[in-house]
């Protein structure tokens, strides 16, 4: 397996809040790799360090083989990192198809290539073609992560960076974004996923890190975390 | 000009057309979106804001059917109207081309640029500059106008658009994660600065800074055209028609560029949300720095058809005519690029009432009209500050 992403004692700060605190973490080639941790672990201050919007104080995010700690968001996404935000952040004034054609700014090979894309991903999201001139921000809060999803999928990134996709849906609808994630995962993408729902998550991943108040305290494969005590008191709700 | 904002509701008359297909696929064509629209637009707006202000007028004058002995409002407004109308579209218009550099970089950055209004200034000098110099070369009158009028405006934009960008990098671009105060100060400071140099520089090559266009004695642009409406004889002049044209065509440039270029949609999309357009790949200080451009290349522009209209400027001509811009942009709904139009028009045309008629009243001369058009800033915003358009609804949280 070749590494694809790896953080190596990653500190990060916000002003004196010591948000991570050394963190490392390795992505392979085609896994599914996923975060779990309570809400104010540092999921999200994970995900933003990789993909440049805040930068860490120490440490080291190599990409592909390349340092990629210093460079700015716009940067790291043409390198093929695609991060799907927590809260989707659509563009809420932009339509369906802008926020497609967003997502492609970085694509070469012309108006061909990006409109083979956006028709995959119709075919992947049929609801968002029937939706494709509606603005962004008059969609249904699953219709949003399929948006935000197909929108980071239109660069054909080589890791997808995805930040609780679950957050705020109906059950059914948890179900189906998972089934997403994982189809997105056989057709040969690279993902890095992070949830509050553990159970989820670690049925999905290939492997998994527990984050706990900056720090990583358990590495394991998915199935070897489903068992394990700790996941399964803290995380899964067991007593 | 977002192509949403004139659409009619659902559930209106206009639904069987809008809802056919014939119309639907016509909607979405540049030809409609990038033409029919903008245009038809601006002249909604136009007629919108006559028909308000004249009927405000009549009701005045049937409040106070005779302000003076012997002087009656109503004859006196029929009389006016024609004029009043041409001279507010005209202001209007430089207003709105002012008022979209205030919204334009109020959009990406959430914050007012106060030192816009002497980057209109630069532009107004600048446009002095070009033609002077044709001028003491002598060579001033064998230009085509035309092709001056498009010269000066090209040169003036541009060399604004450049200023402005210079401003945002070494000046405000340092200062974007400080309290939003501290720009602010600083771009009054910009403008002290602006000022003094021009009349430093205005000083020390032509020891003066009275800078009168050359253009007073060409016959093109001084003598009036005759325009009969109805029994009226309106004298139309030149300036005011140059620039309805090149606003006209700098606004429907603009409105492809926003709504149909893939940088536009850039912009857009960071004035919805910064940190989320750079993980798309959008290089935001490039984009912001375009903004910054564009919004400065049509203050300049607008300084240099300000200049050419009224003929003489000065390094403090930007201050009144910005401060006008800004509360358009306010009224229109800061941020919001069809709001400056709609603003920049209603402030235009209010003030040319204004001028029109507040000479018929006693005590009440035409320098009222300051005070009410900023009295309207401070009506709007205590009591409507998202401004007229301001409010979009349409964004779920
Ligand atoms: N913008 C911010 N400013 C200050 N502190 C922040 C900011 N974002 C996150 N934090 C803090 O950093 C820690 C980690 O937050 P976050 O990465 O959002 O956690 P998670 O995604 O696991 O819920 C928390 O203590 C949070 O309060
Ligand atoms: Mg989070």
């Amino acid at each position: 397996m070749t590494v694809l992403l790896e953080l190596t004692q990653v500190h990060t700060y916000y002003g004196h809040i010591h948000a991570l605190k050394g963190v490392s973490v390795r992505v392979d080639q085609g896994e599914v790799v996923t975060l779990v941790g309570a809400n104010g672990a540092g999921k999200t201050t994970t995900l933003k360090t990789i993909s440049g919007i805040t930068r860490p104080k120490r440490g080291k995010v190599m990409f592909n083989g390349q340092d990629i700690t210093d460079m700015a968001p716009h940067h790291i996404s043409a390198q093929g990192i695609a991060h799907v935000p927590e809260g989707r952040r659509i563009f809420p004034l932009l339509s369906v198809r802008e926020n497609l054609e967003v997502g492609s700014w970085n694509v070469k090979g012309g108006r061909g290539i990006i409109s083979d894309r956006m028709n995959q991903m119709f075919d992947m999201f049929p609801r968002l073609k029937e939706r494709i001139n509606q603005k962004g921000g008059t969609l249904s809060g699953g219709e949003q992560q399929m948006l935000a999803m197909a929108r980071a999928l239109m660069m054909a990134p080589s890791v997808l960076l995805l930040d609780e996709p679950s957050m705020g849906l109906a059950p059914v609808l948890v179900e189906g974004i998972f089934e997403i994630v994982k189809r997105i995962n056989e057709a040969g993408n690279t993902v890095l996923l992070v949830e509050q729902n553990a159970l989820m998550a670690l049925e999905i991943a290939h492997r998994g890190y527990v984050l706990q108040t900056g720090e990583i305290v358990l590495e394991d494969t998915g199935a070897a975390l489903l068992q394990n005590d700790l996941v399964r008191k803290a995380y899964l709700g067991e007593t | 000009m977002s192509s949403e904002s004139l659409s009619p509701r659902q559930g209106g008359l206009l639904d069987p057309l809008i809802q056919s297909e014939a119309w639907q696929r016509f909607s979405h064509t540049g030809f409609y979106r990038f033409i029919v629209f903008p245009i038809g637009q601006i002249i909604v707006f136009i007629v919108a804001a006559t028909v308000f202000l004249t009927a405000l007028a009549y009701l005045v004058a049937l409040l106070i059917p005779e302000p003076r002995p012997n002087i009656v409002l109503s004859d006196q407004i029929s009389r006016q109207l024609p004029g009043m109308v041409i001279s507010g579209i005209s202001i209007g218009f430089v207003y709105a081309m002012v008022a979209l550099g205030y919204t334009l970089v109020y959009g990406v950055l959430k914050f007012i640029n106060f030192a816009h209004s002497e980057i209109f200034m630069f532009g107004s000098v600048i446009g002095f500059a070009f033609m002077n110099f044709l001028s003491s070369a002598g060579v001033l009158a064998d230009w085509n106008p035309v092709v001056l009028v498009i010269a000066t405006i090209l040169i003036s934009g541009i060399a604004s658009g450049l200023l402005a960008v210079l401003i945002e990098r070494v000046a405000y671009k340092p200062l974007r994660n400080a309290p939003r105060l501290v720009p602010l100060i600083t771009a009054i400071g910009i403008s002290f600065i602006l000022q003094d140099v021009v009349r430093a520089l205005a000083s020390i090559t032509i020891n003066d800074f009275n800078l009168t266009y050359p253009t007073r004695n060409i016959a093109f642009f001084q003598n009036p055209i005759p325009v009969v409406i109805g029994t009226n004889e309106v004298r139309v002049r030149m300036t005011s028609i140059i620039i309805v044209i090149a606003a006209v065509i700098m606004l429907l440039a603009l409105n492809y560029f926003v709504n149909g270029t893939k940088a536009g949609r850039g912009i857009r999309a960071i004035s919805m949300d910064q940190a989320t357009s750079g993980l798309m790949g959008i290089p935001v200080n490039l984009m912001i720095s375009l903004t910054f451009f564009i919004g400065g290349a049509f203050g300049g522009a607008a300084g240099a058809l300000f200049g050419l209209n009224v003929g003489n400027v000065t390094p403090y001509i930007g201050f009144i005519p910005g401060l006008k811009a800004f509360t358009a942009a306010v009224l229109g709904g800061i941020g919001n690029i069809t709001g400056a139009l709609l603003g920049g028009l209603l402030i235009g045309m209010i003030e040319a009432f204004l001028n029109g008629l507040l000479p018929y009243f006693p005590a009440i001369g035409i320098r009222y009209t300051d005070i009410i058009t900023f009295g309207i800033l401070i009506a709007v915003l205590i009591f409507r500050p998202s401004g007229l358009l301001g409010e979009r609804v349409d964004e779920k949280v």
